[in-house]
């Protein structure tokens, strides 16, 4: 259905932004020749889509996925190789393409299906079904610049999904609407699917991808690192993502030890809106290790982390303290919160104290720690309260029996099927 | 699904008529605007010129202009859109794939369109002040066809250059501006020394609109100065000039325009 041969594609990026006559001219002028700085997007990729399959593309930012895309839908020239496409190709590499906010919902809806090569008279024949999915038959003849973003996704979607094509090609477009309609976007690919269509998907949602793919392919740096079962595929994402941020964190550290080698107060100011207190004690900082010992921040579900805290008691007789730490996710919710025994009793000075997690009970992602010291007995102002003091990054090993689980937590769970 | 060029038409008539609806939906005076504009002009010349200059030295000098006028602005207008068609696009251009001239082509049918409605009204303008058809105003149609020509072939070259050099429309309008001297539009081009002449000539609307004039308003087309030999070299210069232009400007742009995706 489609075949992709060796699809190579360079950007050349100038190295110095020239956008006018002028400037051209003028550095034509002064003898500059700045040149172009090469940006290799795609290095020989190659593969094969059957007929019916939902084939996803996952990678990082910058590993060559939209590029991709834009060439199976021609937008980009490849330098090199090319696709051979079996059918009709609908790219939906953006919702509402053609959308006009000074036109009416009718008008865009006609606009939007002509350029993905509608007839006129099939858009009359689809008209009521597409507003009709999209729940905006009372704004028919409002214009788009009245309606909310949900509204506009909706009517986009509506009329993206009326495109009768062989090959669809959609990039990122179901982390869009609420949950409600997400659930009728997915009901559509499901129906696609059993309709035999050819999908290619681009999306950053492991759920998604699991979900409806048959087979996913990895982009990495413009390569094909990996192909095949969306599990393996995922896998090897998430240990590419994982070796890569464990690389950033490890770097964002040494810039910040070096930055604050004179004051120790390397997180954020007293008296900030991530950071509060009354003082007479600091939380100096956390950090994390395996079961051996070793530094790091990316641990695979059930493995042991340690964190350590380090805080300081500055001020004798201080009304007895205990550390708070607080786990949540990036969306904001709380996975728990914790509360030490007493930390003061020895004096003043710098101290530390160990947050153990035997087997850490967290599924795949991203989570950040909270910590404070507080006095015992008044709860109204800890001495000192950091907000997101350190994160850790959680990935499911493949072998784990956690491998499909979605979610927060690792529950503790055997499934008896009789 | 549509394919080939029944759909890539559909296209370019739905794009060119979208692009009319809101040029016209989203101010008051709608439509009106884009005759009011050349009308004021005209007015402003025709006090200065026709009143305090050329008083007297033409009966038909008010007609002349009025034409001329809405030539010239029809040229200046379409052209410098045109420029802009591709960018214009950037949104759709970027997202989805069809030949790129489809916006170059929408865009003049677009302004072709407000021309041709323009063009009935000047038309109304003359007959009120006396100024019929006469044999030779059919040859009108051909040079609006050959300013259409004119207008698409500077569209498809520099629409895509435009691309790349972001200071084009500027350059355009001060082109634009010293065109509109550079041709015989306020004043006749007798006045102007005969060694000169050639030189405005170098200029094809310059034919299209001394042209324009005799078949529309003067109904004659020689005079002591102009026999049918001149007259058919001339007709034979701007038909040959538009044509050359559109296709360089055509085969310029289908190099470039797989590109254009690129630089948006």
């Amino acid at each position: 259905m489609i075949r992709a041969h060796d699809i190579s594609k360079t950007f050349l990026i100038p190295k110095e932004k020239k956008m006018t006559l002028r400037e051209h001219v003028l550095g034509y002028l002064r003898g500059r020749t700045t040149g172009y700085e090469p940006l290799r997007a795609l290095r020989g990729v190659s593969f094969d889509v059957h007929k019916g399959e939902f084939f996803s593309i996952i990678g990082k930012n910058g590993s060559g996925k939209s590029t991709l895309l834009k060439i199976m839908s021609s937008i980009y020239a490849p330098d090199r190789g090319g696709v051979a496409l079996g059918g009709t190709v609908s790219p939906f590499l953006e919702l509402g393409i053609g959308f006009n906010p000074d036109l009416t919902a009718r008008d865009n809806v006609y606009l939007s299906a002509a350029v993905l090569g509608l007839r006129r008279k099939e858009i009359d024949r689809l008209y009521g079904g597409i507003i009709g999915f999209a729940e905006l038959e009372r704004f028919q003849e409002q214009a788009l610049k009245n309606f909310s973003s949900g509204m506009k996704v909706r009517l986009a979607f509506s009329v993206a999904f009326m495109v009768d094509a062989d090959i669809l090609l959609i990039d990122e477009v179901l982390a869009v609407g609420d949950a409600s309609f997400q659930q009728k976007c997915y009901d559509v690919f499901r129906r696609l699917k059993g309709q035999g269509k050819t999908i290619i998907f681009v999306s950053h949602s492991m759920g998604d991808i699991k979900e409806f793919s048959d087979r996913v392919m990895l982009l990495h740096e413009g390569r094909v690192v990996s192909l095949g079962a969306p599990e393996k595929v995922i896998h090897d994402y998430q240990l590419l993502t994982a070796h890569e941020d464990e690389k950033r964190i490890a770097m964002a550290e040494q810039a910040r030890a070096q930055e604050s080698a004179g004051s120790r107060k390397e997180f954020a100011a007293p008296g900030s809106d991530r950071r509060w207190g009354s003082g007479g004690a600091s939380v100096e900082r956390i950090s994390f290790a395996d079961a051996g010992g070793r530094g790091t921040h990316v641990f695979a579900t059930g493995e042991e982390v340690r964190a350590r805290l380090e805080f300081r008691v500055d001020r004798e007789g201080l009304a007895p303290a205990r550390l708070t730490v607080a786990i949540h996710r990036a969306d904001g919710v709380t996975v728990m919160e914790t509360r030490s025994g007493p930390v003061t009793h020895a004096g003043t000075g710098a101290r530390a104290a160990d947050l153990v997690f035997p087997k850490i009970e967290l599924l795949a992602g991203t989570y950040y720690f909270d910590v404070g010291i507080a006095p015992i007995e008044d709860r109204s102002e800890p001495y000192d309260f950091l907000k997101n003091c350190g994160s850790i990054r959680v990935y499911q090993d493949s072998k784990s029996v956690y491998r499909d689980a979605t979610g927060i937590c690792a529950l503790a769970h055997d499934w008896r099927v009789a | 699904m549509l394919r080939g060029r029944a759909r890539y038409f559909e296209l370019v008539k739905v794009l060119g008529f979208t692009d009319f609806k809101l040029r016209f939906n989203t101010s008051i005076l709608g439509y009106l605007w884009s005759v009011l504009k050349p009308l004021g002009i005209f007015f402003v010349l025709y006090i200065v010129f026709g009143y305090f200059i050329f008083r007297g030295a033409d009966p038909r000098y008010k007609d002349k202009l009025l034409l001329g006028i809405f030539l010239w602005s029809y040229f200046a207008e379409a052209s410098t859109a045109g420029i802009q068609s591709l960018l214009g696009k950037s949104h759709i251009i970027g997202k989805i794939y069809f030949p790129r001239s489809i916006a170059v082509l929408a865009t003049s049918l677009n302004y072709i369109l407000t021309f041709a409605i323009n063009m009935g009204i000047v038309c109304v303008f003359l007959l009120i002040d006396g100024v019929g058809l006469n044999r030779y105003s059919f040859l009108f149609l051909l040079y609006i066809a050959e300013l259409y020509m004119i207008v698409l072939g500077l569209s498809f070259l520099l629409s895509v250059a435009y691309l790349r050099f972001r200071d084009i429309v500027e350059i355009w309008t001060i082109l634009i501006t010293a065109g509109f001297y550079a041709t015989p539009i306020i004043y006749p081009i007798e006045m102007v020394p005969a060694k000169f002449q050639k030189y405005l000539y170098l200029n094809p609307i310059t034919f299209i609109v001394e042209y324009s004039k005799r078949v529309m308003v003067e109904g004659r087309i020689l005079d002591a100065n102009h026999s049918a030999r001149t007259f058919l070299i001339g007709n034979g210069i701007i038909f040959s000039e538009s044509l050359l232009l559109l296709v360089i400007g055509f085969l310029i742009f289908r190099r470039s325009a797989p590109r254009a995706a690129e630089y948006l």
